[in-house]
This record gives structure tokens, C-alpha cells and sequence, in this order.
């Protein structure tokens, strides 16, 4: 599974620092945040949604797991499960630092926030599942079997319950009337942005995926040597 | 035909719980020494008036949440323990076991909480002025809680740490509902009139649904496993 | 958060946090890159010593 020849390495490093000087220099801050808080968006948000597409990977090579009994799909839904844990981090962490700027206080229960801790639990639950179950068959079924569940009553929540109570959450990228309300370089940096981070996150996912299949075919002979 | 098998596994689980009393007596010793613990250290009078309905909201499901946690993993842990799971897979299709199990959960739930609920009503003087909402809010908690705690059951009889894992795995799952149930609650006992507490019944409702979807679609892939 | 506050103390203490968000973000990165050496250096580690038996 190549993602990015070296070529594409190359143009993403490079683009990851244009982003960086665009968000800092080129971007002008928008209105309604407070100073130059504006700028984390183009940090923020890709974290986060890229933390919600490793989640959806990872349930959908759950769910093809227990449809084709392939123990790859398993290494690809853990490795999309433990990334989707680590960009979760990230977007709580700086969504706080967010939360400090705008309204003063690093964590105040707002349903985006609680929403996110209980992502990051769920999956963290996930993962000790995996660690919990030596034998790999097993372990993939069972721990297929949760993230489906987790993934069915979860972003439900994440979806039904920012919605339902008040949040001082900004409008996501397209809001309620359905428009992306952003001037137009703040629209060219914050869509690069997302297009370089989801880059990222591909390469880091193969790199993962690949990985954990090694860890685990070294794992199997070393399993095997032993019973001979 | 599944719900004749799933009234015999439930028939079945009930002659055994009845004949050792194992989980119901874990339960209720278990809910009875928090309600002890939570009635002589907070009290009815200790709270300021107008944090008695939120704390008491928590409080009653905080023991009801510990007191599932005890018990309704026992479900699989059971089968698996005595060897007799492999038996009960071949004589009930699996759906018929995840129902059966369900309800026993369900009853097991039921009869502490007609138990507990009323307790911990009187020993706080916690008064309710939805009754109807408060029922509801009960109900659909509950069966949030057996269908999650079952199907979470049958993952964790499947692994070697067993009692350590269920709660970690059931409690994330669990806390979307809790909150409205503890919300439901809080508006049951401040707001006479029903319509005040819908948003909570209808969160329950979905996440009941969901949650006993969910489980019968993968509970299959579990059980055989 | 007052209307009145000078705007460039708020802009350069937002700044300030922009870059902590940057610094977290790239610090979490490269925790996951150690973590990811880590894991398949024990697994080669693991297996080299069962080889020659």
C-alpha cells in the first residue's frame, strides 16, 4: 500500500511549511474571534477531522473484518483506531487551548467537549480490549464486534447532543445556512490545511498499517517456532 | 421460534440464579451498602435546598450504575466458567440467547431497583413531582443498561480478564445515557409536567435502540467466536 | 474580553497560544513516530534471538 511516492513526500514537507507561514503571515485574522485566535482553526480543525475519519475507517474495516474473516482488515482497523486516539488528543487539547483564548477557561463542559472526551474514552476502552486478548482471531472478532457497537451509540451522541443543547462551539466549517462563511484566504489556507493534514494522516496510516502487520507476522513465527 | 428459545434460556438463567441467589444477593448487598453509605453521610437535610434535586439525580444513579456493574456481568461469565456455553450453542440460535439474557439482566435490574428506588426515595426525602416522567426515565434507563451490560458481557466472557475489562469497556458506552437519565431525573422531581423531561426519554429511547440493534446484528459474530 | 482593552496585548497573547496549539500538534506527531520505532524495534528484537534456535 503506497499512498505518496517520494515525490509526494516531498511536496507535502514542502507545503507543510507554506502552511505554517500562511496560517501565521499570509491569513488575516477573522472577525468575531478574539486576536489572533483565529489562526488555530487551521490547526484545530483538520486534527478533528481527521480524528473522525480514522474512527469511520476504522469501523469500516471492523465491520468488512467480520464479514471476510481477514486478519488484515484487523491490523487496518487498529492502526485507524490508534491514530483516530491520537489526533482525538490533539483536537481536545488544542480545541482547550481554543476554549482559553475565546472564553477564558480551558474546559467548561461544553457538549463539543464532552462529546470528544467520550470519543476518546470509548476508543481508549478499544485499544484495551486489543491488549487484553492474546489470540489474534479472537481478539479481532471481539474487538470488531466493539467498535461497531461503540461506533452505532457514540457519534450518535456526537452528532444528536451538540445539536441539542447550546454550544459556544463556532459554526463548523459549513454552517447551519449551509455556506462556508470564510474570507478568501482564510478559505485558501484553512482548505489546504485540510488537504495536507489528511495527506499526513494517509501516510502515517499505511506506515501504521504496515507496521502492525509486521509486528504481527513476526509475532506469529515466533508463536510457531515455539509450538515446534 | 426465537422467542420461545429466548423465553426458555430466560426461563432456564432464572432456576439457576434462584437455586444459588449468586448475582441478585451481589446486587442488592452491594446497592444496600451504598445506599447506607450515601444515606448516613449526605443525609436527607445536609444539601442546600436547591442542589437537592441534581445531587440526589446523581446519587440514585450512581448506585444504580455500580450496582449493574457488579451484577449483570455474570451473564456469559457463567456459561463460559461452567462449560456449558458450548451446549447452550447448540441447542438456541443466537439471537435467542442475547434476548434471553437481556431480560434476565432486565428482571435482575428490575427487582433491585423496585427495591432500591423507593429506599433511597425515603431515606433522602427526595420527593418527585413528575411521577410518570420519573417511571419513564427509570424504565428506559434500565434497559440501557441490561443491553449494554449484556452484550458487553458476551465480549468479556471471551477474555482472560474478565471482571477488570467489563467496566472498562461498558462505561464509556454508558455515559451518554446516564447523563440523561440523570438530567431526566432531575427534571422529574422540579417539573410537574411531563413535557419537560421528553428530550431526556427520547435520548434513552434512541440509545435503547441503537444499543439493542446494534448488539443483535453482532452478537452473532461474538457468541460463535 | 472588555471593549476598551488594547488589541495588541489580546492579539499577542492569542499569538502565543496559536503557537502552543502548533507545538502540541507536531509534539504529538512525533510522540507517535517514537511510539511507532518503538513498537517494531521490540518485535525485530523479539525475533532475533529465536532465530539461530
Amino acid at each position: 500500500m503506497k499512498v505518496l511516492g517520494s515525490v509526494g513526500k516531498v511536496v507535502l514537507g514542502v507545503g507543510m511549511a507554506v502552511i505554517l507561514w500562511a496560517a501565521f503571515l499570509y491569513a488575516h485574522p477573522a472577525e468575531s474571534f478574539i486576536g489572533e485566535s483565529s489562526r488555530i482553526v487551521f490547526f484545530h480543525v483538520p486534527t478533528a477531522w481527521i480524528s473522525a475519519l480514522a474512527f469511520l475507517l476504522a469501523a469500516w474495516h471492523s465491520a468488512l473484518y467480520l464479514k471476510t474473516r481477514k486478519i488484515e482488515r484487523d491490523d487496518a482497523a487498529a492502526s485507524a483506531a490508534r491514530l483516530g486516539v491520537l489526533f482525538c488528543v490533539l483536537a481536545t487539547v488544542t480545541g482547550s487551548l481554543f476554549a482559553k483564548v475565546m472564553w477564558n477557561s480551558y474546559w467548561n463542559w461544553d457538549p463539543r467537549q464532552t462529546s470528544i472526551v467520550l470519543l476518546l474514552l470509548v476508543y481508549g476502552a478499544y485499544l484495551g480490549l486489543r491488549q487484553a486478548i492474546e489470540e489474534p482471531e479472537r481478539r479481532a472478532t471481539l474487538s470488531a464486534a466493539y467498535a461497531l457497537v461503540a461506533f452505532a451509540t457514540v457519534p450518535f451522541l456526537m452528532f444528536a447532543v451538540p445539536r441539542m443543547y447550546a454550544s459556544l462551539h463556532p459554526d463548523t466549517v459549513i454552517n447551519a445556512r449551509g455556506k462556508v462563511e470564510m474570507s478568501p484566504d482564510i478559505k485558501l489556507v484553512f482548505f489546504t490545511s485540510m488537504i495536507a493534514f489528511t495527506a499526513l494522516f494517509a501516510w502515517m496510516y499505511a506506515l501504521d498499517v504496515k507496521a502492525t502487520r509486521l509486528v504481527r507476522r513476526l509475532e506469529e513465527r515466533a508463536d510457531g517456532g515455539h509450538t515446534a | 421460534m426465537i422467542l420461545r428459545a429466548a423465553a426458555a434460556v430466560f426461563v432456564k438463567d432464572l432456576r439457576t440464579e434462584w437455586r444459588t441467589r449468586v448475582a441478585l444477593n451481589a446486587l442488592l448487598l452491594f446497592a444496600f451498602s451504598v445506599l447506607i453509605l450515601v444515606g448516613y453521610a449526605v443525609g436527607p437535610t445536609r444539601l442546600a435546598l436547591e442542589d437537592r434535586p441534581i445531587v440526589n439525580s446523581v446519587l440514585l444513579w450512581i448506585v444504580l450504575f455500580f450496582s449493574a456493574m457488579t451484577g449483570l456481568s455474570r451473564a456469559f461469565v457463567n456459561e463460559e466458567e461452567t462449560g456449558t456455553a458450548s451446549a447452550l450453542r447448540l441447542s438456541a440460535p443466537p439471537a435467542a440467547v442475547f434476548l434471553g439474557k437481556l431480560l434476565g439482566n432486565l428482571a435482575l435490574l428490575g427487582v433491585v431497583m423496585a427495591l432500591v428506588v423507593p429506599l433511597f426515595l425515603a431515606l433522602m426525602s427526595f420527593g418527585i413531582a413528575a411521577p410518570g416522567l420519573f417511571l419513564a426515565i427509570l424504565a428506559f434507563g434500565a434497559i440501557g443498561l441490561a443491553s449494554a451490560s449484556t452484550f458487553i458481557a458476551a465480549i468479556v466472557a471471551k477474555t482472560a480478564a474478565k471482571g477488570a475489562l467489563f467496566a472498562v469497556l461498558a462505561t464509556p458506552l454508558l455515559l451518554p445515557p446516564l447523563v440523561a437519565a440523570v438530567t431526566g431525573t432531575r427534571i422529574a422531581a422540579t417539573e410537574p409536567e411531563l413535557a419537560a423531561g421528553l428530550d431526556a426519554v427520547r435520548l434513552l429511547f434512541a440509545f435503547d435502540g441503537i444499543m439493542i440493534t446494534a448488539s443483535f446484528l453482532l452478537f452473532d459474530a461474538v457468541w460463535r467466536e | 474580553m472588555t471593549p476598551d482593552a488594547p488589541t495588541a496585548a489580546v492579539s499577542h497573547g492569542a499569538l502565543f497560544y496559536v503557537a502552543a496549539v502548533n507545538i502540541i500538534i507536531w509534539a504529538g506527531l512525533f510522540a507517535y513516530l517514537v511510539h511507532l520505532d518503538r513498537k517494531v524495534r521490540s518485535a525485530m528484537s523479539r525475533q532475533t534471538p529465536e532465530d539461530p534456535s
